[in-house]
This record gives C-alpha cells, structure tokens and sequence, in this order.
C-alpha cells in the first residue's frame, strides 16, 4: 500500500477504470443494432465529423459565449450584493427572506419566466444564467462576509487601513475561501442553464443541437452532443479547480499545515 | 518629562439584553514619556476594554484619554498594536513583507522607503530574510515577532500589547520579553501592555497600574524600583522583584 | 439583533414590498401592457389552482419522482461508498470515475433518457439517482475515511476485527459527512424532478410549467413558480428540522 503514495502509481491506478470502461462500452456496443445504443466507433467517427470544427462557430462558440457573459455578469452581481448584504446585517434582514425564496425555486424552472420577460433570443439565455449563477455566489459572499474575524477587523481599524483595503485586503480574502464554493456552484448552474435555456428556446447551441437531433430522430448526432456537453462540462469543473486551487494557495497551505 | 497618554475619569458601560454593564469606573492615570506601562488585575475585570479605549476602538462612556494632549476619537497616529492572538491579527493570505506593508501604504513613502522599513523592522525582531514566507509557516513565536515588526514599521511613539505573550511557550515567552525591552530602548517608545502574568509586568515595566473590584477602579500604581538593564537571570531572583511581585499579586487578588 | 419577535415582521415587510413592486411593474410601471402577469392575477391563479385536483396530483408527481430516486441513490451510494472507503486502493480506483460523472449534471444525458424510458415517471426516477448518487457515495467514502487512525490503531491492538473497526470508529466519523451529503442530495432530488419535468417531458410540475407556458397562460406559468419555491423552501426545512431531531451529536 506504501506503493499508493507515488504520484505516478496513484495515476494509473486511477485511470485504470475510466480505460475498462470505455473498452467495455466500445466492444459491448461493436455490433450493436439497438438503434439507441450505436456502436462507440461510430459516435466517435461522428464526433469529428460534427465537432472538429464543423459545427463549432454555429452551436459551441454561442453556447460557450452566453454560459460565460452570463455567468461572469451573474457573479459580479452576487459579490457586489453579498458583501453589502453580509456587511450589514440591519439591510439583509429584510432581504434574507426574499433571497430564501427565491433560491428554493429550481434555477431551471426560471427559464419560461425570462422566455416571457425577453422572448427566444440569446439576451434571454444570457439574463437567465446570469440570474441563476447569481444566487449561490451571492449567499457565500453574505455569509463569508459574516464570518469576518472581529480580531482582523480591529487590527486593520488599529493600523488606520483604508476603507479600500479593509475591503480588498481583509474582508474580501478572508472571505474568499467561502465565496470560491459559491462559484463553483455558481458555474454548474450556468452551465445547465445554459443548456435548459437552448434546449427549451430551440435555435443555436449544443443543446438545442442535440434536442433537435433527438426530434428528427439523428441519434448518433444526439450522442455527439451528450458526449461533448458531458466532457465540457467535467473540462469546466477541471479548470475551475485549477484557478480555485492557484488563487487559494495560502489557504490550502495553512490548512495542511493544520492537519 | 512630558505625558504621553492621560487618562482622565474614564467609566464605560455595555448595554446587552439583560441590562447595563458597568465595566470601569473613574479610571485615571497617566503614562510618561517612553515609560514601560503595565495593566495587571483579575481576569474579567475589563483589561481588555480598557484597551480597546486606549486604542481608539471604543469610545468611553464618560471621561476621555488624551494622547499627547490631544483627545482621541479614533485609532490615533502614532500608535501601534501586538495582540495576543498573533494567528488572527496576521492576515494568513499575506507574506510577511506584504503584511508588514500593508499600514505602510497609507504613509507618504517611496516604494524603496518602504522596503527599507520593512527590512529594517525585521532585523530589529530577529527575522532577517523571512519577508516571503506566510505567517502560518513560521512558529508562534516568530509570528508575533512579526507582528512586532508590523508594529515597529509604522514607526509609532507608542506602543500598545494585549496579552502579547500568553500563547507561545516559556523560553519563547522570554527570548521576546527582552525583545521587547530591546525595542524599547532602541525606539524610546513609551509602551503599554495589558497582562494577566504578574512576574511578566514587574520584570518588564516602570509601573504597574492595578485594577480591582466590579466595576474596575484603578486599585493602585506601583513604581517598579529595579534598575535597568535587567536580566531574566538576575532580575528574578532580586530580592526587591520577590516583594513587588508579592505585594502586586496581593492586591490582584483582593488580599491586601 | 433581538432574534425572534423582530424576525417574521422582517420577513412579511419585505415579501409585501417585493409583491408591491411587482405589482406596481407591470401595472404601470415598464412591464404593463407586457406578458407579465400582474402579481394580483398570479395570486389568484394560485388561488385557484390550489383547489384543482391536477395542481396536488403534478405536485405529488414530482416529490414521487424525486423521493424514489433519492431513496434508492441512497441504498445504492451509502454502502457502496463505504466499501470504497475502506480500502486505499478502491477509493483511488474510482475516484476519478465517480468525480466525473459527479460533476455532469443529469441535464445532459435527458436525451438519452427520453429514448430509453420515454417521458416517464421511471425517467424523472433515474434522472435523479444519477444526479445524486456519485457525489452521495464519494461523500461516504470521504468520512469513512476520516475516522482517527489513533482510534484504529487502538481498536486493533485491543485485537477489534474490521466489523467491529467500521461499526464502532469508521460509522460514526461518517455519519456528519453523510448527514450534509443527505441534505445536498435532498434539494437536488428536488430540483432535478423538475428539469426531468421541464426538459425531458417527465410528469409532473417541471411539465405543468412547459405546457401553461407555450400555451401561454402566463399567470399559471409564475403560479407554478411560486409552488417550487414554497415546495423547495419547504423541503430545505424540513430536512434541516429532522436532522437536528435525528442527528444531535452533528449539531453543527
């Protein structure tokens, strides 16, 4: 077992499943007639031909496009609320019980409610994943903003820090390791959003590609578009991880430490 | 020699839920020029507001404090603090340089001014080359002297310490107490400490202001008689060290 | 902050602001004259709604859906997340599978579902158990191995076997992860039984809200709204009520 605690050997070891996996499900489904389950190597031929780069500029540059412009305008919002929210809690008093409600809604039962604001254009998928990304990043900031260590706010009122600084340079970092899981969550949520919002106001984007495909029963184009929405959608979390772990270094480290 | 701080007829009460609070009352005192204060009394007494009040965090109730001849109505200028929790007052996602310059950007100094400060202050506390490093990654006893150095960067004519010792170890606790009498003589900064450690106060100050009683009045301010230098060697097995510190932990206790 | 006797007027206040605005916005504000319905007709559409018998058979749907699934994640991600736990290798093995298919959300693979089940009850069932039980069972396996090995190391020199090792140090270190586990995959058991609902034509409210909206009954469409979020709101609750009654030594 002292073997497990190489980088390399805990690699392989992990990737070992995911490799019979996919060896299974390609040789399983080799002479598959099932006219739903069709052969791994002809989804795979499929998926070049779709998405390497056919249908790149009409179905994933819009798709990517909205999910990030929505998501980034979603999260400013929630910060920027949370903070003056979580800094006083006189004002999120009478705002707490309206932000409760309305994030017990399901954010995908939102979409409708924004086709009827904004009709089937893409400013309606846009405004929809900004407002869902907005909720969990607004409550972790409220609440990262809460746990503010008094101890660290009488030293910087003590060392006369700017109201700028007490901001940038101990509420918003203190607070940061809170807000990080905020938008974490606050991404997953685009990203079905996103996908919800095409799906259910057809037109452009891989998931309005896929429904579409579904309708006119091209099922090997409908798997190309699972496939590819599956890999984005662990691709985001992977880099999203990457960014959380580089920016929270300190924390992390202090945390090791600790243990 | 000239007054630094002056406390005059200071009473300050908490309202809670269940009531008022009377923490002190009628506190006077004054603390010369480049003295070595302490604040010694029972724990509860309200050390600890008090200290608030002199560093501008609370205001009081009644009476005022003066530093300079000048009332304070917020954290005043040339003060600086080590508290006793050093891993809450240090922010965990600076560097040490980093933590150590963040006041420093409010004074009008060049970038390189600012870095000769901060090496400087380093040097002063025993910390040469440790500007990189994260506090969480130093003891922690080289994490509040940090925060001494953060203290003796702003460059403060006083200094102000809650129970800055309580939670390293003995021989650390030592090693810092002539630290601080260190800095001291090497700055002329008139420091004020709040302690719960008798042995602490007498070893290290010029007087020793004891509260007493709820609410806290100021029980008495004894004048530590031992020359300086002094030596943790020495000083404690002095046979004036031996009285004071009977006569102070007496009147702690409410014996005398 | 006087906790109690000042909270719930808090609340009324704003949620009767909140109304007023809305109200207001679309009557004479910049959504009159728009598809937006006005708060007062959205009120009363609920109104109505709650004595139709569809309104509580869609609702009872929907928790249907949701309760299955989250029942039977459960049975599935609980043990097998124990077993992961308890060997090194295992737990190595499968996480990079598990956190795969954790982090994709059950959205994606609809249109599969829809070929394979239809728009049924049976989708929205194995829509849910897939969005929860990854994580569920990586959760698991995380506080299994919590557990002290101070304590490990002395059950066994006390000569304890594994079962006696898992039941009495690996179980109870568990169980606080478990417990937030439980609560994440309530919500989620929720939420997905709607999208199944609304995107993949399962029945139930997720599919009230499609039809009321392409039909165009607009004060049906936010009056649906509303029930999700007092449903929802409800369901946070309760979960948060029968831990603190079940769980009291994971108080916090």
């Amino acid at each position: 077992m002292r073997l497990l605690n190489s980088r390399i050997i805990r690699f392989l070891v992990g990737i070992w499943l995911p490799i019979v996996l996919i060896w299974w499900w390609w040789t399983w489904s080799a002479d598959s007639v099932d006219p739903f389950f069709p052969p791994l190597s002809a989804i795979w031929e499929q998926f070049k031909f779709n998405w390497i780069w056919q249908y790149v500029p009409i179905h994933v540059v819009p798709s990517l496009r909205n999910l990030f412009v929505g998501y980034f305008i979603g999260i400013f919002a929630g910060i920027t609320l949370g903070a003056l929210l979580g800094a006083s809690p006189r004002v999120s008093r009478y705002f707490e019980p309206v932000i409760d409600f309305l994030r017990s809604i399901p954010p995908v039962a939102t979409v409708p409610v924004f086709i009827l604001f904004f009709g089937l254009d893409a400013q309606m998928r846009i405004v929809a994943v900004a407002v869902a990304a907005c909720f969990p990043t607004l409550l972790s900031t409220m609440q990262g903003f809460r746990a503010t260590d008094p101890t660290l706010l009488d030293t910087g009122k003590v060392f006369r820090l700017t109201p700028f600084q007490m901001m940038w340079k101990v509420r918003v970092p203190n607070a940061s390791p809170i807000i990080w899981s905020g938008l974490q969550v606050s991404l997953q949520i685009a990203f079905v959003v996103t996908i919800a919002s095409e799906i259910l106001g057809s037109g452009f984007g891989i998931g309005a590609f896929t429904t579409i495909s579904i309708d006119s029963f091209m099922i090997l184009d409908a798997w190309t578009g699972v496939v590819l929405l599956g890999l984005l959608g662990f691709a985001l979390n992977v880099i999203f991880d990457l960014v959380e772990r580089w920016s929270l270094r300190w924390y992390i480290g202090q945390k090791k430490l600790a243990s | 020699m000239a007054t630094a701080i002056s406390v005059n007829g200071v009473s300050m009460e908490y309202k809670t839920p269940k009531g008022t609070t009377h923490v002190l009352d009628d506190v006077s005192y004054e603390v010369q020029d480049g003295h070595f204060v302490s604040i010694v009394g029972p724990s509860g007494v309200g050390k600890t507001t008090l200290l608030r009040l002199l560093t501008g965090l609370a205001l009081p109730t009644a009476g005022e404090i003066q530093v300079r001849g000048k009332k304070i109505s917020s954290s005043p200028d040339d003060l600086a603090v080590v508290l006793q929790d050093y891993t809450r007052s240090l922010m965990p996602w600076l560097s040490v340089e980093k933590n150590i310059a963040l006041p420093l950007k409010n004074q009008k100094l060049s970038k390189a001014e600012r870095k000769e400060r901060i090496t400087a202050s380093l040097a002063e506390v025993g910390l040469e080359g440790a500007e990189s490093k994260y506090p969480w990654q130093l003891s922690g006893g080289m994490q509040q002297r940090v925060s001494i150095a953060r203290a003796l960067a702003v460059r403060p004519s006083i200094l102000v310490m809650d129970e800055p010792f309580a939670s390293v170890d003995a021989q650390t606790r030592f090693d810092l107490e002539d630290l601080v009498l260190k800095v001291r003589d090497d700055f002329g900064i008139t420091t004020l400490m709040v302690t719960h450690d008798i042995d602490e106060a007498v070893y290290l100050s010029d007087e020793i202001v004891v509260l007493h009683g709820k609410p806290a009045k100021v029980r008495d301010v004894v004048k530590v008689d031992i020359p300086f230098p002094r030596s943790q060697m020495e000083t404690r097995n002095d046979q004036r060290f031996a009285e004071l510190r009977t006569h102070v932990y007496g009147m702690v206790r409410g014996l005398e | 902050m006087s906790g109690k006797p000042l909270r719930i007027p808090a609340g009324l206040v704003s949620a009767v602001v909140a109304l007023l605005i809305w109200q207001i916005a679309t009557t004479w504000g910049p959504l009159a004259g728009s598809s937006v319905p006005t708060a007062t007709s959205t009120l009363a559409e609920l109104w109505n709604m709650l004595f139709m018998s569809e309104t509580w058979d869609s609702i009872w749907q929907t928790i249907q859906m949701a309760l299955y699934g989250f029942l039977i994640a459960v049975v599935i991600a609980i043990p097998v997340g124990i077993l992961i736990g308890l060997s090194r290798f295992a737990f190595i093995s499968t996480k990079f599978t598990f956190d795969f298919f954790k982090v994709i959300p059950p959205i994606v693979i609809i249109p599969i579902t829809i070929l394979v089940f239809g728009p049924t009850l049976q989708m929205g069932v194995f829509l849910v158990v897939f969005a929860i039980v990854f994580a569920l069972a990586i959760q698991t396996a995380y506080g299994v191995r919590d557990a002290d090995p101070v304590l490990i190391e002395t059950m066994r020199c006390y000569g304890m076997g594994r079962a006696k090792q898992v039941l009495y140090a690996r179980l109870p270190a568990a169980s606080p992860f478990i417990a937030i586990g439980i609560r994440i995959s309530v919500s989620a058991a929720m939420i997905v039984a709607v999208v199944a609902g609304l995107v993949g034509g399962a029945p139930g409210l997720g599919h009230d809200l499609l039809l009321t909206e392409t039909n165009g009954q607009n004060s049906a469409t936010f009056a649906i709204v509303l029930i999700l979020g007092i449903l929802g709101l409800a369901v946070s609750r309760l979960v948060v009520f029968l831990q603190r009654r079940l769980i009291f030594w994971t108080a916090s």
